[in-house]
């Protein structure tokens, strides 16, 4: 699929930041490399950016910078996992996840008093999907099992989790970016994109530490 | 290791090492580091080569210098000629000889008084130049200052500040025996893109910028301003756009 492409030009009139800004941005990795995309034009080479991706990046940037450091708010988009490990209580306190998901992951696992990121994060999916009543207790267990055994895999290539049902059995899709077709019948609930639910919880992650 | 715990290592005369861990590590002559180091200084006074990785909180070159891997230093010296295959990251970055990077160069502080060349990208914070320097990819710099003392290139040059001018060489003989040497001081990049642009000297395809200023000897293609743009001297800007 082509992805929709913006010129730098474009980029910055339409965002109002300034040249200086996008490469601060670029130096802090606040905006990764490959997005840097250079093609020849009339007035020689041109820079141009996946048009989604690059707006969506600088309204979140823009969102942030007064709250967060520009190296905190680099740590949050990098796909470099943090090694740091939470307290249950602080998971709790600190309102990154809900008791009810909490308890379903260590009835499933293991009890255990301190989580990694990777063990949040997948919390953290299951909570949002429950919050919203998209699936219930019984299916978030089939969800984390599916995540604890496969979402390593897809995380860093952009992946998207999709739920189905079809007469009333429903089923759990990860999958890597690209296009995915179905049977008659089979109903999308949802579809999610796994790389914005990193973003998501970093963000809770890291919020409460800067503000407690 | 425990950094107090580290021994020193030293090399005179002609002699080989394998890498590991050190406080202070020294060459004095011909020395060849077989693997990689990690240590608090290095000092390479002789001819040097390091097959491996290099980390460092100090580390300074007076002699001629190849390493074959990667830097990781907080703060580097060249005065001789250090030579880098792998990718460098110095917070603060000394070249007073010469010195060459294949890939790409990163730091907080970069200061060339002697020349520089680097393959890849070059960003840091602060970069001031006052010799002459070759960079194949992007110059990306919060401040960037360079004084012409020779040819100074890049692919693209992008940043916050971005200040070029000509050297203080402009009396009657130094002209004459420029002329007589070849001697060249300019800088040319395909563009150079910022908020406040100040130029002397310069070819440039493209020059973008909120504020910019043209001084005398450019010849810039296009420029496209935001809020202000002056002209001066006898340079040629063939077209300039308000944007």
């Amino acid at each position: 699929m082509e992805q929709e492409l913006i010129s730098k030009k474009d980029l910055l009139e339409l965002t109002g930041i300034s040249y200086g800004q996008l490469y601060r941005w670029k130096r802090k990795n606040l905006i990764p490399e490959e997005w840097f995309i250079r093609k020849s034009t009339y007035t020689g080479q041109e820079t141009f950016f996946p048009k989604e991706q690059i707006l969506d990046r600088v309204e979140k940037i823009k969102n942030l910078k007064d709250d967060l450091s520009l190296d905190e708010i680099a740590g949050m988009f990098s796909t470099v996992p943090i090694t740091t490990a939470l307290e249950r209580h602080e998971l709790i306190e600190r309102n990154i996840v809900s008791n009810i998901a909490l308890k379903l992951y260590t009835q499933q696992f293991a009890e255990q008093q301190r989580f990694t990121f990777k063990e949040v994060l997948h919390i953290y999916i299951l909570d949002k999907l429950l919050s919203k009543g998209d699936i219930n207790l019984e299916e978030g267990k089939t969800l984390l099992q599916l995540l604890h055994d496969h979402f390593g895999k897809v995380e860093q290539a952009g992946g998207q989790l999709i739920f189905i049902r079809k007469m009333g059995v429903t089923s759990f899709i990860l999958a890597q970016s690209g296009d995915i077709y179905f049977e008659e019948g089979v109903r999308v609930v949802f579809t999610m994109n796994l790389l914005t639910c990193i973003e998501e919880c970093k963000l809770k992650w890291h919020g409460g530490e800067s503000h407690g | 290791m425990d950094k107090e715990n580290r021994r020193d290592l030293t090399i005179s005369g002609t002699g080989s090492a394998n890498g590991g861990v050190y406080d202070r590590l020294s060459i004095n002559g011909e020395g060849r580091i077989h693997g990689d180091v990690d240590c608090n200084s290095i000092k390479a006074y002789g001819v040097t080569t390091f097959k491996g990785n290099i980390k460092a909180e100090r580390f300074d070159i007076v002699g001629e210098t190849t390493v074959k891997g990667e830097v990781h230093t907080d703060e580097m010296k060249v005065k001789g000629q250090a030579h880098i295959h792998g990718q460098a990251h110095c917070q603060e970055l000394t070249v007073i000889g010469s010195a060459t990077v294949n890939g790409n160069l990163t730091g907080e502080e970069i200061e060339i008084k002697g020349g520089a060349t680097v393959n890849g990208d070059c960003s840091a914070e602060s970069f001031q130049a006052r010799g002459g320097f070759t960079i194949d990819g992007l110059l990306n710099a919060g401040l960037i200052h360079v004084r012409l003392y020779g040819k100074c290139q890049a692919r693209e040059i992008g940043g916050e500040t971005i200040r070029v001018e000509k050297d203080g060489l402009d009396f009657s003989l130094v002209k004459w025996l420029k002329s007589i040497l070849h001697y060249t001081n300019e800088l040319v990049a395909d563009t150079i893109e910022g908020d406040d642009i100040y130029l002397e000297k310069t070819k440039a395809k493209v020059v973008r910028g909120n504020n910019v200023l043209i001084g005398p000897g450019c010849e810039i293609e296009l420029v496209e301003y935001k809020n202000h743009f002056e002209q001066k001297g006898d340079s040629i800007v063939k077209e300039h756009n308000q944007v």
